[in-house]
């Protein structure tokens, strides 16, 4: 054999083996990563938009390679499975999610009334969950090992900064009205109880059930109770409707409060969505010193180029989402490792010492978040967003009283 | 308790009553005639609901623009999807129970293609009439403290209302004052009976099947003047209320039905005003449990005698 063909010969060989160690490289068993996303039902709005963040810090983690356990990079993988916005349904699917799908770890799916499902499961057969919506504060008192928010902020302190903008400017009373389900309940009550410690007075205490589309005796009986400022806490399709039948009613409050009045679908309905206080954690105008992932302006870069056909532009659910994989990332590394208990501890050891877009982490031993709080922003008219409250960030006043209905 | 809130109850009554109403009767004609269980009739109103929408968002117009195209559409879809579907239930055992299991594909179907259609969203209808209300009354002090207060309606509500009776009159009209109408009525009453003086009965069905289908339809479109904005997940909701509305007045009685959707609709309303609004939805049920134990044949109907 001449020296060329010999050489020839090695220099295949080698690269082979080259190709063969890429392979391998490649081929690094994936941290498989499960959760429910509603497809259809009343959750299916924000569930896709919360999957939609998550797929934004899928595509950033793999393009660095995956998430480095054990001295080696994992790429993620996402196995999403419909959950149809059923909570019955719910552990079924995790269930599958973990025995035939063989997934690492969870993600929760939207909302306090699922994860409270998914979060049953996922501690009976012990796996990690990694909460990114779920507020209720009921689903951190049950004693769970391997559950954590990491950056949705518990729902007994989500609302506060709306009552606290509203004291701010001198709200003496308020009605407060809540769809009877753990994550409007926990917002509507933490606001009454600061409310009432903070000397303003709950004129209205009043539930409704999941269906209710028509609520104008219930603005009637807010009106009736003297109530200066109002707070009726739904999801946003409620809201929206709650919204367009304040105006028909010529229901004039000093102020009124919609947790989604700023997400960019509630904006579509118009003057409705006027100088409502509402409460978001992504807007231009609120950006953290980031330690982990992507700031807001690269994360809404990267929305843009993977979702250019989406209906909406991100909202607080992508980013909740978002922010939520980043964490569950930096907990991963922490650990070094995806066994739960690991995972749990190094999600403690993280707590005041994370900040990633939607501000800083902080969580409890139960795993409840108890920072990123959100801040309050106003339409002042034809969708001009501002934040008014708190006044550290604030970028405008708040338009107080609202004009009344007749005057705009 | 301020006399303001039970006249917006009454209102609201009247209002939400006559769209129970409408949904009721039209479902009472498709399972009178054809003793189809149609678990997709509240799709049905969805339907007409997202054309709408589609009008509105496309044209800018008064989504009661769409009532015309709606229910010719509804009404030949309608007839069309018997042709489809019912005929094969005559091979069943059980075409009722059946018909039930087929509506209840149809509806998951019909979901499905809406969310795949519009995407999962709610979607608003952001039309307003001008003036956007109208006061009917004065109330003095009727928030207390010396506040006055103003009996309004809405003016969307006011002409989906009146839209709603108009409607109602036209149909009641047609069962009871012309020939297919009371040859509906006959089908309601004795399927095979009125077979023997001729009438075509399945020509008769697949026409029953159209017409319901386009009142649901067109309750879709007054719907969204009231409820102003169209949800692909909204149609379970409304399935419920019309065999609610039917239990409440009688299988097969197309009046029992309006005067069940209008008593459904008064006494959830004054429960909204008497008791907690999360408990008030409990009574319409009570009142369901009540008539179904002690009046099964429902408030308007008649017991039949074999």
């Amino acid at each position: 054999m001449s020296i060329l063909r010999k050489a020839t010969l090695a220099l295949a060989m080698v690269s082979i083996g080259a190709l063969a160690s890429a392979d391998i490289t490649m081929a690094q068993e994936p941290i498989k990563i499960g959760m429910t996303v509603s497809q259809t039902g009343r959750f299916a709005l924000a569930a896709q938009s919360g999957e939609r963040g998550l797929q934004i810090w899928l595509d950033d983690v793999n393009a660095r390679g995956g998430i480095e356990v054990g001295g080696e990079k994992r790429p993620v993988e996402l196995v999403a499975l419909d959950d149809r916005s059923d909570k019955a349904l719910v552990p079924r699917v995790y269930e599958t999610l973990i025995k035939e799908e063989g997934v690492d770890i969870l993600f929760g799916p939207f909302g306090s009334t699922l994860t409270g499902a998914a979060a049953n499961t996922t501690e009976q057969f012990d796996k990690f969950l990694m909460i990114w919506s779920a507020s209720a504060d009921s689903i951190y008192a049950q004693g769970y090992r391997n559950v954590v928010s990491g950056t949705q902020l518990a729902a007994s302190l989500l609302g506060l900064p709306t009552i606290k903008a509203m004291h701010a400017n001198g709200v003496k009373s308020v009605a407060i009205a809540y769809l009877d389900e753990p994550f409007p309940a926990g917002i509507a009550k933490g606001q009454q109880a600061w409310a009432e410690a903070n000397g303003i007075e709950v004129t209205m205490v009043e539930s409704f059930s999941t269906g209710t589309k028509d609520y104008s005796i219930l603005i009637q009986k807010a009106l009736a109770s003297g109530a200066q400022a109002f707070i009726p806490t739904s999801y946003e399709g409620d809201q929206m409707i709650i919204a367009r039948q304040l105006r028909e009613l010529d229901a004039n409050f000093d102020a009124v409060g919609m947790f989604y009045g700023a997400q960019p679908q509630f904006l579509e309905i118009g003057e409705d969505a006027e100088f409502l206080f509402s409460q978001t954690l992504i807007n231009p105008k609120v950006n953290w010193d980031v330690t982990a992932g992507l700031t807001r302006a690269e994360m809404m870069e990267r929305y843009e180029a993977l979702f250019p056909d989406a209906a909406y532009e991100p909202d607080f659910q992508t980013a909740l989402a978002y922010g939520a994989g980043v964490v569950l990332e930096e907990v991963i590394k922490a650990a070094d490792s995806t066994d739960p208990a690991e995972m749990k501890q190094a999600a403690i050891d993280l707590s005041g010492n994370l900040t990633v877009m939607t501000g800083p982490y902080a969580i409890e031993e139960t795993g409840k978040q108890v920072s990123m709080e959100f801040v309050v922003m106003q339409n002042q008219g034809e969708g001009n967003l501002e934040v008014i409250f708190p006044p550290a960030v604030a970028t405008a006043d708040p338009v107080f009283p609202a004009p009344a209905y007749s005057d705009r | 308790m301020s006399s303001i809130l039970l006249y917006n109850a009454l209102i609201g009554g009247l209002v939400f009553g006559a769209i129970y109403a409408l949904i009721g009767a039209s479902l009472n004609v498709m399972m009178g005639v054809l003793r189809v269980v149609n678990f997709a009739h509240g799709e049905f109103v969805l339907i007409g609901s997202f054309l709408a929408y589609s009008v509105f968002s496309l044209t800018g117009l008064n989504p009661l623009a769409a009532l015309p195209v709606v229910a010719i559409a509804m009404f030949f879809g309608g007839v069309a999807a018997y042709y489809l579907l019912i005929p094969r239930l005559r091979y069943s055992d059980d075409a009722e129970t059946s018909s039930f299991l087929l509506m209840f594909g149809v509806s998951l179907m019909l979901v499905s293609s809406i969310t795949w259609i519009y995407g999962a969203d709610i979607r608003p209808v952001n039309f307003s009439f001008d003036p956007v209300n109208i006061a009917l009354l004065t109330v003095e002090d009727a928030y207390g403290k010396g506040r006055d207060g103003k009996v309004l309606v809405p003016t969307a509500r006011l002409v989906a209302l009146v839209i709603n009776l108009a409607i109602i009159a036209a149909m009641t009209w047609f069962i009871y004052r012309t020939l297919p109408g009371k040859a509906l009525r006959g089908a309601i009453m004795n399927r095979d009976a009125i077979q023997v003086v001729g009438i075509d009965i399945d020509r008769l069905s697949a026409n029953a099947f159209g017409l319901a289908a386009a009142l649901a339809g067109v309750t879709g479109v007054i719907l969204t003047l009231v409820i102003p904005s169209v949800d692909p997940n909204g149609g379970a909701p409304l399935t419920l209320f019309a065999f609610i509305v039917i239990v409440l007045g009688g299988l097969g009685h197309p009046i029992g039905a309006l005067l069940a959707g209008m008593l459904f609709g008064m006494v959830e309303q004054f429960s909204n005003v008497l008791l907690p609004q999360s408990a008030a939805q409990m009574v319409g049920f009570v009142m369901l449990v009540a008539v179904v134990m002690f009046k099964p044949e429902g408030l308007f109907g008649r017991k039949v005698m074999r």
